[in-house]
């Protein structure tokens, strides 16, 4: 059974006169523990399609069926709690609050707070091989720390959808390699889907599923 | 309570936005309590000049002033009033022998005149609450010694010569030749002055009866206007109504050092006065033939500024010579709406007498201190209008700018499950806490700002015009100049309904202006805010 399901979803902006469409007409369905890879020439919509699964955005037509749920006609506040639980976002620049520290950035995504969320935050960031520097700012962390901090605060509340946005953009091979292995284990051992936008060679190599995207449209698979 | 920990991570980690912010929202607060503070004292100082007549418990003054421009226009009986009440004679020869040492006090009406003080008596019960009596006079005191008052001549010692007849004409001109030949030969020329005497001697040898001394006498006689040491010098008194607490020429309010009076024989004097004549409490003052005892220091108002020196009624009547006469009549309406019926009913009771309302007072009175009041007064609304605008656009343009910052941090917080009314109270108590902080300096400064002003002593001028109705009252005894001036020490108080006037335009500026830029960024949809960075 799919876990996500799209039914002729498009997506279009205008830009000045010019219409343009970011995803056209999409149906694809995604099953539960799928590890799939997006990828694609810049500016093909991948990043989009990504954001309208994950119900970060609005399609401007079309279904986003998320465990039989309509997620393109609820209201905010429940699309907000959805993505609180099931989804889990991971962004290419990290998006950390700055004037959080690693632990903190991990506390605010908690959606339900209680006394053992420190325990908790120290048990996920140890999860992704965080272990130190845990109450340094994001300023003072690298590249790839940031990003397993990001990704702790992805697995937090344990949903069961990972959206992960060209997550390994802006580190260097050795530290991507590292990031993708920690994809692959919630992929393999937790059971985790992940959706990943990538230009990365080696994520092919690791997914389940493979997409190519072009002018808004799957064109391979 | 994880948004307090974002709270205080956000204020503390970001403490140049922090600063910068509550700073902003700080001057704000400052420039309100300071503007609102000054505009009270220059209010009060302004009532305390304008209404004074309410400073000694009265708002209308009854007097019998006449002016020096009706003076012409007196009725005969008035004018003889006038002239008696101001009358100076002097017979110095009955205070002493002459080259005694003296001083006379003469206590004259001026234009004010005296009335019967039971007059005070008729007045109407319904519309009078209370009043109270004065006599203000002017003295002039005069001292030094008793001057002889006559002059002496001696005359007679001349030798003179008789009409004479034919006979003695011949025998004159006969000793003459005789005298003349003598004196020749003796080797002497007569014109000159050893020649003369010679002469004259051998004229009394050969005519001695034609010539006779007259008698010597001495005369006495009265000499024009004296002129001695006697210096003279003259001040003002006012016989205060002992019987009224609340209402009277100087109230005991007005005593800055000593006591008010609690008997007779007993002086106040003005403090300008005395610091210009050197008069400490317990000194002794001389006064017509009384021996006064300085009980107190006062510092009137501007418009009781009337006497030099303030004595009990009874014993500057009795001084005066003028038992049982006053010549003001101060009066406190029953309520403050009735004043001007009180005022027309008084002068149906007193014909002819000078009614002076404090409104009309007021109208006199002009300089720094009320063009500095009616400056405020008119543009305190609008100033601090600018103020309040300027906090709120300065409060929300740097909100705006730190919550513009923070659109990537707003959306990924949208993204990972924070709703609209989450991120608005998150926003909310960071403006809010921005608004405390602001406010608490903004009072600090503004508190600062006021001592700091009061430290200068700031001193605007006051200046009662030309004289006017009530004001022969005040011109005759402040000298014949065309204005009165003094200064109104300017003493801006801390006033905590103001404080917090203050703080409140911080704390509301941050939380409106703030809120408007947060409320905008708690509404924007995640993909726009993650959108807008890339």
């Amino acid at each position: 059974m799919a876990i996500i399901e799209t039914k002729k979803l498009s997506k279009t902006f205008k830009q000045g006169s010019e219409i343009i469409k970011a995803v056209d007409n999409i149906d694809l369905k995604i099953g539960k523990g799928d590890f799939i890879v997006v990828v694609g020439p810049s500016g093909c919509g991948k990043s989009t399609f990504m954001q309208l699964l994950g119900g970060v955005d609005r399609p401007t037509s079309g279904e986003i069926i998320v465990d039989g749920l309509d997620i393109a006609k609820i209201r905010e506040d429940r699309l907000t709690k959805l993505r609180q639980k099931t989804f889990g976002f991971i962004f290419q620049n990290y998006n950390l609050i700055p004037t959080l520290t690693a632990l903190e950035n991990v506390q605010a995504a908690i959606a339900k707070h209680s006394k053992n969320d420190s325990q908790k935050v120290i048990s996920t960031l140890d999860q992704v091989g965080l272990d130190e520097r845990v109450n340094h700012l994001p300023s003072r962390l690298s590249g790839g720390e940031q990003q397993r901090v990001a990704i702790a605060r992805a697995l937090i509340n344990d949903p069961e959808i990972i959206l992960a946005d060209e997550p390994t953009g802006n580190l260097d091979s050795k530290t991507s390699e590292e990031i993708l292995k920690i994809l692959e284990g919630l992929s393999k051992n937790k059971k985790k889907t992940i959706i990943l936008v990538t230009h990365s060679e080696q994520a092919i190599k690791i997914a389940s599923r493979f997409l190519k995207m072009h002018d808004g449209k799957i064109v391979e698979e | 309570m994880f948004y307090l920990k974002y709270l205080k991570a956000e204020l503390l980690r970001r403490w140049g936005k922090t600063l910068s912010i509550s700073l902003g929202l700080a001057m704000a607060s400052a420039i309100i309590i300071a503007i609102v503070s000054i505009s009270n004292a220059l209010s009060s100082a302004q009532k305390s000049v304008l209404y004074p007549l309410e400073n000694v418990g009265t708002d209308i003054i009854v007097s019998r002033s006449v002016s020096a421009e009706n003076m012409g226009q007196m009725d005969e009986a008035t004018r003889v009033e006038f002239q008696s009440e101001n009358r100076v004679t002097t017979d110095l020869s009955k205070l002493g022998n002459p080259g005694d040492d003296f001083t006379l006090d003469t206590f004259l009406s001026g234009t004010m005149l005296t009335f019967e003080k039971k007059v005070a008596e008729q007045v109407d019960k319904n519309l009078v609450k209370n009043y109270a009596q004065g006599l203000v006079l002017n003295v002039t005191h005069q001292e030094g010694k008793i001057p002889k008052v006559t002059a002496e001549f001696k005359t007679g010692g001349e030798t003179v010569q008789q009409q004479m007849t034919e006979e003695q004409r011949k025998q004159m001109r006969e000793a003459m030749d005789r005298a003349t030949e003598e004196v020749r030969a003796k080797g002497l020329d007569p014109r000159s002055e050893e020649g003369r005497k010679a002469l004259d001697e051998a004229l009394k040898k050969y005519a001695p009866n034609l010539s006779f001394t007259t008698p010597e006498r001495i005369y006495r006689q009265e000499v024009g206007p004296i002129s001695t040491d006697i210096k003279t010098e003259n001040f003002t008194v006012a016989g205060v109504d002992l019987g009224k607490k609340d209402i009277g020429l100087i109230l005991s309010g007005q005593v800055t050092q000593g006591n008010y009076f609690n008997g007779t024989d007993q002086v106040i004097v003005n403090a300008a006065y005395a610091e210009k004549k050197g008069i400490k409490v317990g000194d002794k003052l001389k006064l017509g033939n009384k021996e006064l005892q300085v009980v107190g220091i006062a510092e009137p108002k501007l418009y009781t500024t009337l006497a030099d020196l303030y004595l009990p009624l009874d014993t500057l009547q009795a001084i005066s010579g003028r038992t049982d006469r006053i010549n003001v009549l101060l009066v406190k309406s029953t309520d403050a709406k009735s004043v001007e019926e009180t005022g027309k009913s008084l002068e149906k009771l007193f014909p002819g007498a000078k009614i002076t309302s404090s409104t009309e007072t007021a109208k006199q009175v002009s300089g720094s201190l009320i063009s500095a009041a009616n400056l405020t007064n008119k543009f305190i609304g609008i100033t601090s209008i600018i103020v309040i605008l300027a906090a709120f656009i300065i409060a929300g343009l740097l909100s705006i700018i730190s919550v513009n910052k923070r659109i990537r941090e707003i959306g990924t917080l949208k993204a990972i499950g924070w709703s609209n009314l989450i991120v608005l109270r998150q926003l909310f108590l960071e403006n809010l806490v921005l608004g405390f902080l602001g406010a608490a300096l903004g009072i600090g400064l503004g508190v600062v700002t006021i001592f700091i002003l009061n430290k200068y002593n700031i001193s605007l001028s006051v200046s009662v015009g030309q004289q006017n109705i009530g004001q022969q009252f005040l011109r005759r005894f402040m000298g014949e100049s065309q204005g009165v001036t003094t200064g109104v020490e300017l003493k801006i108080a801390y006033d905590s309904l103001v404080v917090l006037i203050g703080g409140s335009v911080a704390i509301v500026g941050s939380v409106l202006a703030g809120g408007l830029a947060s409320f905008k960024a708690s509404r924007l949809k995640p993909q726009e805010a993650l959108r807008s960075l890339e």
